[in-house]
């Protein structure tokens, strides 16, 4: 892919890969008791073989709607607009049977709360077993084997002995090595995972993240994590992209991102956080107002409200993502398309690093 | 350090809990959710409780509260001990204690009006002296009319940044942070000494949270307010509390000054819990 226009901008421009997964201006809307919302507005960006991606914003944002478009897995009622290929393939137009064949086979996902996403009234090796029986058409003894060596490779201890536990007899890291045993089991090409340790506390939080990082690597697998935690996204992902308003508003690669942040938003996003080390009583930059509601977003952009840049031009209309570069004196410039951001006044506006 | 400043003390608390008993004839298996636990908070202080899920800290958290006894050791605040009073003294010493919770949607009523949510406090606390209980008396209660109730709910309102027009809405015309906000001025309605916080921002989208975390330092310079901070997330107690108190397993594996803990852990556990803060390899960016 030489090709950077718009539509198929988030790659890496110095090794092109094989392209496993394309999203273009993906559009969500959905029906609500309050009318149409437009949830998702736009959203693209390619992700090659083994590419780790991230997903950061705020509740609202749109990043776990983006996960649950791609799956197939959005509310009845919803419209979907534009497209999903993996490998090649348009998943949107698919019908339920089709897309059946494919989740858990070629794409999985892992959730939140492994507790819910869990049957509680199967033993956890039957929930292993059952997409290499779906998928591979695999015996019962031959899936219940291999669902012994998933739960050894995401090292829960006593496997063997844990074949017939139930979820309720696991603790909650316990239970996310099975999701992601189930999420594995199959190889899929791209893995999913929806804030997949904001339930855990922060050491099993960091052996999970490990595994899921470990596994990644070794399968070549696409990880698309979803998080609002930016520490985690330093560790875990090669490129960052900011969601705002249902839609991107930057996108760069995480140590860039680490270093300097051009949209608004996401230098609101990155200063409100509080970091370890600042002085007692230290009081955070706060970003003023609130997320405007899903239904109700402002004309043109969507942080255009809460924005100390706005101008009249802001709420004229919807800005384009643009490619953004700079010079060692942080002087703009165009580049090479490595960081994207959607403001119409990037140009202008002071970076914080 | 005179003794007098001492807001509260917990002097050897220890808490059991009897399991579920798993077999017919066996004995219920017990449970030590605290061990022999120390502390003393000084009044206008801050003290962050740390530790991960099952470590004690909201046994810790509901014991000060006095809304369970301890099995062992006492709970002092201002020099009385919680557990030895009488009901109505209880009561009494309650109004300057209060409690904000983790979940803000779960600790508002849904069909009470902010008002009713913010003047419950002031019924339930004030008026024991002429001996009505204050449960049969929820809507009557003699010292307070319902001016005053207003007037104390709008300037509680106003204190944590929402407006008056507010009183007339239900909790969920709010957005979380909003929530969060009216839970808080809930606590500050009867002009507590202490407030003890069950992980009050950890529900909260990062832009919220800074919000939330700068009311309550504003909160606290302005009316000298102690906090119980329960937390699992060592960057926000750093920046609310004085001291630390590390909880595994129900003990305190270490406590002094947060900066001390944080530039000089000790306990193994201490320094795991340092080590696995995501993206703490490099903290500053």
């Amino acid at each position: 892919m030489k090709d950077f226009k718009s539509s198929s901008w988030i790659q890496d421009p110095i090794q092109p890969k094989e392209l496993l997964l394309s999203v273009k201006d993906l559009r969500v809307s959905l029906q609500t008791s309050r009318g149409q919302a437009e949830a998702l507005r736009g959203v693209s960006f390619d992700m090659q073989r083994g590419e780790t991606l991230g997903l950061i914003g705020e509740s609202g944002c749109g990043k776990s709607l983006t996960a649950l478009a791609i799956m197939g897995l959005l509310p009845e009622r919803s419209k979907v607009m534009g497209s999903v290929q993996l490998n090649g393939i348009e998943l949107t137009q698919m019908n339920d049977a089709a897309l059946c064949k494919m989740r858990g086979a070629r794409m999985a996902m892992i959730f939140q709360e492994p507790m819910t996403a869990l049957n509680p009234l199967h033993p956890i090796w039957k929930q292993i077993a059952e997409p290499l029986q779906l998928h591979q058409g695999m015996s019962v003894q031959a899936a219940k084997a291999r669902a012994l060596e998933l739960l050894e490779r995401v090292q829960l201890p006593q496997a063997r002995k844990r074949l017939d536990a139930y979820p309720h007899q696991l603790s909650g890291g316990q239970r996310q090595r099975v999701m992601i045993s189930i999420a594995l089991a199959c190889k899929p090409d791209i893995l999913i995972a929806d804030e997949p340790t904001t339930a855990l506390d922060v050491t099993v939080q960091k052996e999970v993240l490990t595994l899921i990082h470990q596994l990644v690597t070794e399968d070549g697998m696409g990880l698309l994590l979803i998080s609002h935690d930016l520490g985690l996204m330093r560790d875990q992902v090669k490129r960052v992209m900011v969601m705002y308003g249902g839609s991107v508003v930057e996108s760069a690669p995480t140590e860039d991102l680490f270093q300097m942040r051009v949209h608004p938003y996401t230098q609101g996003l990155f200063a409100a956080r509080p970091k370890l080390g600042l002085k007692r009583g230290t009081r955070l930059q706060t970003i003023p107002g609130q997320v405007p509601e899903i239904f109700n977003w402002p004309t043109g952009c969507a942080f255009s409200e809460r924005c100390s840049f706005t101008e009249k031009s802001c709420t004229d209309s919807f800005p384009q993502l643009e490619s953004v570069g700079f010079n060692a004196q942080q002087q703009p410039v165009s580049s090479q398309p490595k960081r994207w951001v959607r403001c119409l006044k990037w140009q202008k506006l002071e970076m914080s690093s | 350090m005179s003794v007098s400043n001492i807001l509260l003390e917990v002097r050897g608390v220890s808490q059991q809990y009897n399991l579920p008993k798993t077999a017919l004839f066996a004995k219920a298996e017990k449970l030590q959710a605290l061990y022999k636990v120390d502390f003393q908070l000084l009044a206008g202080k801050s003290m962050g409780i740390v530790g991960e899920s099952g470590s004690g800290k909201s046994t810790l958290a509901r014991l000060v509260m006095a809304l369970e006894k301890p099995t062992a050791g006492q709970v002092f605040f201002k020099g009385q001990d919680l557990n030895a009073l009488a009901p109505d003294q209880l009561r009494e010493v309650r109004s300057q204690f209060q409690m904000v919770f983790q979940d803000p949607y779960g600790s508002l009523d849904p069909r009470q009006k902010i008002l009713r949510i913010l003047s419950e406090p002031l019924h339930s606390v004030g008026q024991t002296s002429d001996g009505l209980h204050a449960s049969n008396n929820v809507h009557l209660t003699p010292k307070l009319t319902r001016q005053d109730l207003q007037d104390r709910a709008t300037q509680a309102l106003t204190e944590v940044g929402l407006r008056a027009s507010d009183l007339d809405k239900y909790p969920h015309e709010f957005s979380g942070g909003q929530r969060q906000r009216i839970a808080i001025a809930r606590a500050l309605i009867t002009r507590p000494s202490l407030i003890v916080a069950d992980e009050p921002v950890s529900a909260l989208d990062v832009s919220v949270q800074a919000q939330v975390l700068n009311l309550m330092m504003d909160l606290q310079d302005r009316f000298g307010l102690s906090y119980l901070f329960v937390s699992h997330d060592l960057a926000v107690v750093s920046l609310m509390c004085d001291d630390l108190l590390v909880l595994q397993q129900g003990r305190v594996v270490e406590a002094g000054t947060a900066d001390k803990i944080f530039t000089n852990a000790q306990h193994p556990y201490t320094k795991a819990l340092l080590a696995a803060i995501p993206g703490n390899s490099e903290i500053a960016f």
